[in-house]
C-alpha cells in the first residue's frame, strides 16, 4: 500500500511476538525472523491497531491524549504505520 | 577431541587452542588430523565422511577446526544465549563486546587483554540463561538474577589493519614465529599478549556495541532495551535452540544489562573509557 488514508483499518498481522521494554516496543516474528523496533508512540500505535479503527480514529485518540503534540501526531502515525506495513506487522482491513 | 599425529601440528594446536582442552567438556565429535605420505594434512571427523580437499596446510586445518569447534558446541546449546562477540574482563566485572564482523570485537579485545583486562574470546561468548528466559519474560526481578558469561577462546584472529595491535605489545619480532592465514590475517595468542590474562567465567556488566571510524571523535551512546534486544537479536547464535528462538530471553537480558553504541577511532579512548567512566 503506497499510500495510508484516513479511512484504512490497520490490523496487527498474526504471528508477531511483542515486548514492551522502557515504553518502547519491539516486534518480533519467529516464522521469518523479521524483527524491528518502534518508539514508546510506536508502541501506543500498535496497540491501537484492532483492526476496527480507522487510520483517523487512531490520530484522533492520540491528538486528544498528547494536545501538546497534535499537530505532529498525524506525520508520526503515518510514519509508523508505514513502517509496520514495511515489515509485514500490519495488514489493512 | 582432536587426535593429531603431526608432531609440529599438535605443538601448535597445543599452543592456540590450549584454553579449549577441558576434561569437563562434552566430547560432541572426533576430529582426526593426520599427515599425508604426500606430505599434506588430512582433516577428518567421526561424524563426517572425510574432506577430499587435497594440500591442507595448517593455517586452512586451523581455521577450519576453529570455526567447526564453535558452531558444534554452541549450535545445539540450550542453557545459554550463545553470541556472536568478544569478550573481556575487568575485576570480573564482563564487557560484552557484540557486532557485526569488521566493528573491531578481535581488535578491542586483543588490546584490552593486553593491557590488562581478563580475555574470554574474540568471537563467541555464551551468557548463562536464568529462569524467567525460558517462558515468560514478565518477571523482571528474575532477569536481574546472577548470570554468568562464558567464552570460548581461541586464538585471537586479527586482520592486517590490526597488526598494530600485536606490534604495540609484542613487537616486530613476534611476526617470525606467528601464523599467518589469508591477506597478513595472523593469529594471535591471547596469553602471549599478556601472560594470565585468560579467564573463563565473568559476570556480564557491560554490553558494548563498538563501531569503528576512522575520521570520528569518540562517542559512547547509551542504548534504550529495546535498541539492544534490536540489536541482541542479530548477533544470536543459537536461536534454534531456544524457545521462542531466543526472543524471550534477549527481552530479559536486554531489560537489565547497560548497553552502549560505542564510535571510537583509537583503542586507547575505549580502554580510558570502560576504566575510567563504565566500569568504575
Amino acid at each position: 500500500m503506497n499510500t495510508i488514508r484516513n479511512a484504512h483499518r490497520p490490523c496487527r498481522a498474526p504471528g508477531y511476538q511483542t515486548e514492551i521494554l522502557d515504553g518502547e516496543i519491539i516486534l518480533f516474528n519467529p516464522e521469518s525472523r523479521a524483527i524491528f523496533h518502534s518508539n514508546s508512540s510506536g508502541a501506543l500505535i500498535w496497540e491501537l491497531c484492532d483492526g476496527h479503527r480507522t487510520v483517523a480514529d487512531i490520530i484522533r485518540m492520540l491528538s486528544d491524549s498528547y494536545p501538546e503534540a497534535e499537530a505532529q501526531v498525524p506525520g508520526d502515525v503515518r510514519e509508523a504505520l508505514a513502517a509496520f506495513a514495511r515489515h509485514g506487522a500490519i495488514q489493512w482491513r | 577431541l582432536v587426535h593429531c599425529d603431526d608432531v609440529a601440528v599438535h605443538r601448535a594446536l597445543a599452543r592456540y587452542f590450549h584454553h579449549c582442552i577441558g576434561e569437563t567438556a562434552p566430547i560432541v565429535t572426533t576430529c582426526h588430523i593426520a599427515r599425508t605420505q604426500e606430505g599434506a594434512l588430512s582433516l577428518v571427523y567421526d561424524d563426517e565422511p572425510p574432506m577430499a580437499v587435497p594440500g591442507l596446510g595448517v593455517a586452512y586445518v586451523f581455521t577450519r577446526l576453529a570455526r567447526d569447534i564453535a558452531t558444534r558446541l554452541v549450535m545445539h546449546d540450550k542453557g545459554h544465549m550463545v553470541f556472536h562477540a568478544a569478550g573481556v574482563a575487568h575485576h570480573r566485572k564482563g564487557v560484552i563486546l557484540c557486532g557485526p564482523p569488521g566493528c573491531g570485537k578481535s581488535t578491542l579485545s586483543a588490546w584490552l587483554s593486553a593491557s590488562g583486562f581478563d580475555f574470554l574470546s574474540d568471537e563467541v561468548i555464551a551468557v548463562t540463561l536464568n529462569g524467567s528466559d525460558h517462558g515468560s519474560s514478565q518477571i523482571v526481578a528474575e532477569a536481574q538474577g546472577p548470570r554468568e558469561m562464558h567464552g570460548l577462546t581461541c586464538p585471537i584472529v586479527l586482520k592486517r589493519g590490526s597488526a598494530f595491535v600485536w606490534r604495540h605489545w609484542l613487537g616486530e619480532d613476534a611476526a617470525q614465529e606467528m601464523i599467518y592465514v589469508l591477506n597478513d590475517t595472523v593469529w594471535v595468542d591471547s596469553e602471549s599478549l599478556r601472560p594470565h590474562s585468560v579467564r573463563a567465567v565473568a559476570r556480564p556488566w557491560l554490553l558494548v556495541f563498538p563501531r569503528y571510524s576512522a575520521h570520528g571523535v569518540f562517542r559512547a551512546q547509551r542504548l534504550s532495551p529495546a535498541e539492544v534486544a534490536f540489536r541482541l537479536m542479530h548477533q544470536l547464535v543459537n536461536f534454534e535452540s531456544l524457545p521462542e528462538q531466543g526472543f524471550a530471553a534477549i527481552t530479559c537480558f536486554a531489560r537489565y544489562i547497560p548497553a552502549y553504541s560505542v564510535t571510537y577511532t583509537d583503542v586507547t579512548e575505549v580502554e580510558a573509557w570502560l576504566k575510567k567512566r563504565a566500569l568504575a
